[in-house]
């Protein structure tokens, strides 16, 4: 079913490598700051918490773009990928358009509102170049019809909810560090909510959807639910990112009180982990589609 | 030119020569050879670049090779040359213990230390017994004319016949060529691949993985198969020659006899329809057979006697008034009750029925009818052509075959019967049939008529090649001995056998009363620890030999564990090799392809101090003192006087005085010998520097050259009455000494004998599947596993390295695709690898790419696939009786022993 | 002009030449091949079939990997042909996932020889002087970019004849290739796919290859 052998290479199902194997281990974190990172300096900005746009700011510009630069091949010169034309039809090169334009406004915009005033569209700028930048690479992927499990639409659906989402966890984190009012918490902590529920239903329609297209797509899929990747997902994303939110958003509802901060603190790094570690998955079940007829016997 | 470091004279010399090989010192240029890859010897160029070949191709002008095209071994061997691991200096063996797997402790030593060893041991040898050197060459990487003509020739100048290379045509073509020598005064054959219509192939894969011709062959069959050439291959193995094929056909390996017997009945004896115009002319089988199995003679003369029906009487196959020899019926000559060869085939072959056949070789009946209706219906016997003027007969069908036929203890008669089929079509050496391949009739360069041979007439008006490279095939010499270490002086019709590295040799030595000791084993290249049986029996018999040296371009597992001299040969791309040019064993292209003469030509300046093979072997033959006869021999040859291996040395020259291309007192060397043959060939204007710059010299080939049939007086045999004759002389000389062969194997005509795997493991034993080895279209012999280029590709083919069984078969013994398995095989010899599930293979048969080495010198081939050699028994049981030809499937069990993954 | 091929797998016997000789011709580094040949089995026995296609870069005319470059190093040239320019190459390798037919390698500085630990052959110091790659970009087929152009300048015709035709090309034995121009109706390719029926592999990843393929 799946390429183990040199010469099984586009005749079962290959899996991609650069993007997960050995240095491309650094385009998964790449991926996954560069997007939280954006989601948290959006969400933080909405709220008014300086600290979370400063750390989104970090995470995005510093981690993100600090390991997609380390994984180029010739890293110096990166700014062809923003300066070149590029841009007329590569994600790459909008995307990282993007990030540029997001941090460069986005650092503008929080220099003058600690030390002057703010400028009214700076932040909207900053903020839909942000938004932009947690979708980017949704699109980057999407947009090779090579990797069925990629292939879809709902894959840059499913990525701007997680840098959301995890923005939002994030700047609740944040907030409670900065002794935020309980009411700003609260309702972060309300859309965090929502957003759990919004990435469960998105998770399950993707795999769903990419589960019928295609064989290859459905080896995908099998690769995660059920075969190698299987422990990784169930427990990095269906217990971590998904069962313990979600069953302690229910236990408190149910009594109704509120989550301690400790425990918020523990159940939003456990989201954050089931974040990464959908996005592995993601990256290490991406199979090609074998370019001749061949019998498996997998 | 860097002479002056060199010390050796001699060596110093033949650098000087050289000189003529610098192209004006350009750093980036083009030079012509001939490829060394394999034994195919394709024409070659190639591009060197601050004096290191960089690029190789085959010549687009020429018809020897691909037009340009050459395939992967060709190509990569520009990395083989650039193998740092390659003998550059002669070395000696300081670590006394020898042993598979020891550590030799090369030392350099120089050339004059190392021939003064080696001469002065070949020396004392040839004073007391030449017989206690043996010998063997490799037809590998680019030696193969080397080896044949310029190095066996020495030995048998030495005189001794003691040759001793192991797998060397044992495990290949030991009956191919002897049929072949005695059917098409060639040495292989293949089909006409420009005219055919219809091939039925069957265990061998020329024109897609096999060696014959490599590209040539390729290039030809895929020409054919645009042409709406027909193929039906016949094999166990199915994703080889079967998968560019219209059909496949699995059959159970070894039972290809059964097939053919079957067919020959139904065309004989159901059909009736055959070329009786070619069985009358072209054979033998007008022949007379006496009650005694034995052909009558007349009185006079002793020349077989054959019923002309026009008149009604008795006549030699060469009286002027035979005018219709009679096929069936019965005679009375001289009081002696009578039947044409024919008519006892015809009786012979009811016993064969198809039924009978499926049964043996798992082929359906029906096929086994449908294909000898096809072949019939195919062949259009009785037609004609018209090519280049002349009226061809026309037989556009044809069966080949190779190793799969010929590589088993029925060998002989399986190959012989596949030939027989081809007789009865009409189609040797005709329009659009079953060509010998090199064309083996050449009338020379128009401007000289040279160099030119013909098969012709001998004994009994049977055909001789005109040309050939190991003992003459016919008329077989009287058996003798024992007194050679290889018992080839018992068996008259086999030039080489697995002997002596077999389990039982000491045994069967003794038992002919030891009459002498190896004292030396001369080796070219010829890995005998990995081309022929188990490792272990050739190493039972290395160890006795206190000498052997080695003239190798690289270590292997022969030369590191065995070799007390090592010598550096150059790598092809480096030599100066007139013998490549000679055309006869596989490379002058077949039919009407045109004559292509090239020559193996430095590119380069030989590197640290590598030698020509003959610069060595003209050396050596000084040291020795036996010069003056291998000039003679060499001259003899290469004029064309007597391309045989039995000469009678300079005596045979002496007589006439006539001395074409060197003297028998003459001590020229390399460079000197081959301008000179190559003027004799083509004028004084085209020699060396002539082909220096052009490369090659090409010639339109006339239809009664390569389609000699009707064009050659003489008759091959459907009737081996030799085997019946010397029967009982072979029989005793070998019982005595305890090789008790399966003598019903020496009779006249083609019957059923199953392989001796067969019967090695009973029914039911657990030894269930049928272990064989075909061969790989990246590898040839073990060398190319050393090429890193080669290894890649090797990783990327699913077949290579691994153990290929049919799916279903492994699915039931509970093995997965990828399962690590072990091969045992009735003797407790075991192989692991692991395992390729497949639908392309027959349900009994395991496939394996024999390679598997583990010689230090060899740091890339070190590891990488399957010793299968290893699971074959080396013994008398495993040769056939005939020819030599060694067993090379076994029976095995599979079981798993680590999962894939 | 749109440059392309025509691969016979009729004819084509798996040899691996093309494999070797574009190894050979580019001086490429252990491990890296810009072709390869895919084999694989379908059916069941004794009826099953062997399928054997060489592949290479497609050169396709609206290819995935043009786009998906955010330097614009892979480009191409208005005779189809698809190309890198290593000075721009960033090696984000977005190209090399991009490609449906994963026809593009990553040079990765691993410093691998031939014989590893025995040094550089002359063969690899050659190839660093006379066709240097460097190392952390991608790299894949070029028609032999260089060839034709040189054989043009020569008043060469690609694809007849052999200085100006693809190496690959030339050395199959087999004859198995065709190479020229597609966009010309009477050229000996397009005359071949047209009367050989070749096909292109997979046309529904909307790339329009330029390789052809004529189906056994």
């Amino acid at each position: 079913m799946i390429q183990t052998r040199r010469y099984e290479f586009l005749v079962q199902n290959t899996p991609q490598k650069e993007w997960i194997e050995k240095r491309g281990i650094l385009m998964w974190l790449a991926m996954f700051f560069i997007e939280l990172g954006a989601g948290a300096f959006v969400v933080s900005s909405i709220v008014g918490n300086q600290l979370g746009m400063l750390l989104g700011w970090l995470l995005c510009g510093v981690l993100g773009g600090g390991f997609h630069l380390v994984y180029l091949g010739h890293p110096t010169r990166f700014w062809r990928m923003v300066l070149s034309s590029g841009w007329k039809t590569s994600w790459i090169s909008r995307g990282l358009a993007f990030v540029t334009l997001f941090l460069g406004l986005g650092l503008l915009h929080m220099v003058l509102l600690q030390w002057a005033s703010p400028v009214t569209g700076l932040l909207i700028a900053a903020n839909i170049f942000a938004f932009l930048a947690i979708i980017y690479v949704g699109f980057v992927m999407a947009s090779v019809n090579g990797i069925p499990l990629w292939n879809t639409a709902l894959l840059p659906v499913l990525y701007l909810v997680l840098g959301v989402w995890g923005g939002l966890g994030l700047t609740i984190l944040t907030l409670e560090a900065t002794g935020a009012t309980t009411i700003a918490v609260g309702s972060v902590e309300e859309w965090s909510r929502i957003f759990l529920v919004a990435f469960i239903f998105i998770v399950f329609v993707y795999l769903l959807t990419i589960r019928y297209q295609g064989a290859t797509g459905k080896t995908s899929v099998r690769v995660i639910v059920a075969g190698k990747l299987a422990p990784l997902f169930w427990i990095g994303v269906a217990l971590f990112g998904t069962a313990f939110p979600v069953g302690v958003a229910i236990a408190t509802w149910v009594a109704g009180l509120s989550i301690p901060t400790a425990l918020l603190f523990v159940l939003i790094i456990l989201e954050l982990l089931g974040d990464l570690t959908l996005r592995y998955c993601i990256l290490k079940a991406g199979l090609y589609a074998p370019l001749i007829p061949s019998t498996s016997y997998a | 030119m860097e002479t002056e470091n060199i010390q050796y004279e001699k060596l110093r010399k033949e650098r000087e020569d050289y000189a003529v090989f610098n192209r004006g010192g350009k750093k980036d240029y083009w030079a012509y050879t001939q490829c060394g890859g394999c034994y195919a010897i394709c024409s070659a160029k190639v591009r060197v670049v601050d004096g290191s070949p960089v690029a190789i191709e085959s010549v687009p002008e020429s018809d020897l090779g691909g037009k340009g095209g050459m395939c992967a071994k060709g190509v990569a061997t520009v990395m083989d040359y650039h193998d740092p691991n390659r003998v550059n200096y002669p070395v000696k063996r300081t670590n006394p213990k020898k042993g598979i797997g020891e550590d030799p402790g090369w030392q350099r030593i120089s050339w004059e230390e190392a021939m003064d060893t080696i001469s002065k041991k070949l020396i004392e040898i040839k004073k007391t017994d030449p017989r206690q050197l043996l010998w063997g060459f490799t037809p590998g990487q680019g030696t193969a004319f080397k080896g044949t003509l310029l190095y066996g020739g020495f030995f048998v100048t030495f005189g001794t016949l003691n040759r001793a290379a192991g797998g060397v045509g044992t495990a290949c073509g030991a009956v191919a060529h002897h049929i072949g020598a005695l059917v098409h005064g060639a040495w292989d054959i293949l089909p006409d691949y420009q005219y055919c219509n219809y091939v039925l192939r069957c265990g061998g894969n020329e024109g897609t993985a096999g060696g014959r011709m490599f590209s040539t062959a390729v290039r030809l069959s895929a020409a054919g198969r645009d042409r709406g050439m027909k193929t039906i291959v016949m094999d166990p193995v199915g994703y080889l020659a079967a998968s560019k094929a219209n059909e496949w056909i699995p059959i159970l390996p070894g039972t290809d006899l059964a097939v053919f017997l079957a067919m020959a009945n139904l065309i004989v004896n159901e059909t009736g329809i055959y070329d009786k115009e070619y069985i009358r002319t072209k054979t033998n089988a007008p022949y007379l057979v006496g009650t005694n199995r034995l052909l009558v003679r007349d009185a006079a003369s002793g020349k077989p006697l054959l019923w002309d029906e026009k008149d009604g009487k008795a006549k030699t196959y060469d009286d002027p008034t035979l005018t219709n020899p009679a096929l069936e019926g019965e005679y009375t000559v001289d009081g002696v009750k009578c039947h044409p060869a024919f008519q006892l085939l015809k009786e012979h072959l009811k016993q064969y029925a198809p039924a009978w056949a499926a049964k043996i070789s798992t082929v359906p009946e029906n096929t086994i009818r449908r294909l000898a209706k096809e072949l019939v219906e195919e062949a259009r016997i009785g037609s004609t052509i018209e090519i280049d003027g002349k009226k061809i007969p026309y037989r556009p069908a044809c069966v080949v075959g190779y190793k799969g036929l010929n590589t088993h203890t029925n060998g002989f008669h399986q190959y012989g019967a596949m030939a027989l089929l081809n007789s009865l079509l009409g189609n040797q050496d005709v329009c659009g049939g079953i060509l010998g391949s090199g064309t083996v009739r050449g009338f020379g360069y128009p401007e000289t008529g040279r160099p030119s041979f013909q098969p012709y007439a001998g004994v009994d008006g049977m055909l001789i090649p005109g040309v050939w490279f190991t003992k003459s095939p016919w008329p077989p010499p009287e058996p003798a001995g024992p007194g050679l270490m290889n018992f080839t002086d018992i068996f008259p019709n086999a030039g080489r056998n697995p002997y002596p590295y077999c389990d039982d040799w000491d045994e069967i030595w003794t038992k002919a009363g030891r009459p002498y000791e190896p004292k030396a084993l001369a080796l070219y290249g010829t890995n005998v620890v990995m081309n022929g049986g188990n490792p272990k029996s050739a190493e039972a018999f290395l160890k006795k030999v206190p000498f052997i040296f080695s003239i190798n371009t690289a270590h292997n597992e022969t030369s590191e564990g065995f070799a007390d001299i090592v010598l550096p040969e150059c790598h092809f791309l480096e030599n100066l090799d007139v013998a490549s040019s000679q055309g006869f064993f596989f490379n002058y292209p077949i039919g009407m392809q045109k004559w292509s003469f090239h020559l193996g030509l430095p590119v380069v300046e030989p590197k640290y101090e590598r030698r020509a093979t003959l610069d060595i072997l003209f050396d050596l033959a000084d040291r020795i003192g036996i010069r003056d006869e291998y000039n003679s021999f060499l001259d003899n040859w290469f004029s064309t006087k007597n391309m045989k291996w039995e000469q009678t040395g300079a005596k045979s020259n002496q007589k006439s005085k006539q001395f074409d291309i060197i003297k028998p007192e003459e001590r020229i060397r390399t460079t000197e010998f081959t301008d000179r043959a190559l003027q004799f060939y083509f004028g004084k204007e085209r020699g060396l520097d002539w082909f220096i710059e052009h490369g090659f010299i090409t010639w339109d080939k006339k239809p009664e050259e390569c389609y000699w049939r009707y064009y050659v007086d003489a008759r091959i045999p459907v009737y081996h009455e030799t085997l019946v004759r010397d029967k009982e002389a072979i029989r005793e000389r070998a019982e005595k000494i305890g090789m008790h062969m399966d003598w019903d194997q020496y009779t006249a005509l083609f019957s059923y004998f199953p392989a001796q795997m067969y019967n090695d493991a009973s029914p039911g034993s657990g030894f269930d599947l049928v272990a064989v080895s075909p061969r790989d279209v990246m590898h040839t012999h073990r060398f190319t596993a050393e090429n890193p280029w080669v290894d890649e590709m090797s990783e990327t083919n699913p077949y290579t390295f691994n153990i290929v069984m049919n799916a279903e078969t492994g699915m039931k013994k509970g093995i997965k695709d990828g399962d690590v398995i072990c091969l045992e095989n009735f003797k407790g010899t075991k192989v692991t690898g692991r395992v390729k599930l497949s639908q392309l293979i027959h349900l009994q048969a395991v496939a394996v790419v024999g390679l598997g080495g583990w010689a230090e010198g060899r740091p890339i081939a070190k590891g990488k696939g399957i010793n299968f050699n290893q699971l074959l028994p080396a013994d008398h049981k495993h040769m056939d009786p005939i020819c030599g030809a060694f067993e090379i499937n076994v029976m095995v069990k599979a079981y798993k022993v680590a999962g894939g993954k | 002009m749109k440059y392309g091929m025509v691969i016979d797998l009729k004819k084509c016997v798996g040899c691996y030449a093309c494999v070797v000789k574009c190894k050979q011709e580019h001086f490429l580094p252990p491990g890296m091949t810009w072709r390869k040949i895919l084999m694989s089995e379908t059916g069941d026995y004794p009826n099953a079939t062997k399928h054997m296609y060489p592949i290479l870069c497609n050169h396709c005319a609206d290819p995935a990997c043009v786009k998906a470059c955010p330097t614009t190093a892979t480009l191409q040239s208005d005779d189809g042909i698809v190309t890198i320019d290593q000075d721009k190459c960033v090696g984000c390798r977005y190209c090399l996932i991009a490609c449906p037919y994963q026809a593009r390698t990553y040079n990765a500085d691993e410093k691998k020889q031939y014989f590893p630990g025995q040094g550089p052959t002359d063969f690899e110091k050659l190839g660093a002087k006379l066709y240097p790659h460097q190392t952390g970009v991608v790299l894949k087929c070029n028609f032999c970019r260089e060839r034709i152009d040189a054989g043009i300048e020569k008043g060469l015709q690609p694809g007849q004849d052999m200085e100006a035709t693809p190496a690959c090309v030339n050395i199959c034995p087999a004859k198995a290739m065709v190479f020229g121009d597609l966009d010309d109706p009477d050229s000996e390719i397009a005359r071949y796919i047209r009367e050989k029926k070749a096909v292109q592999l997979h046309p529904e990843f909307g790339t329009d290859p330029s390789v052809y393929y004529v189906i056994n």
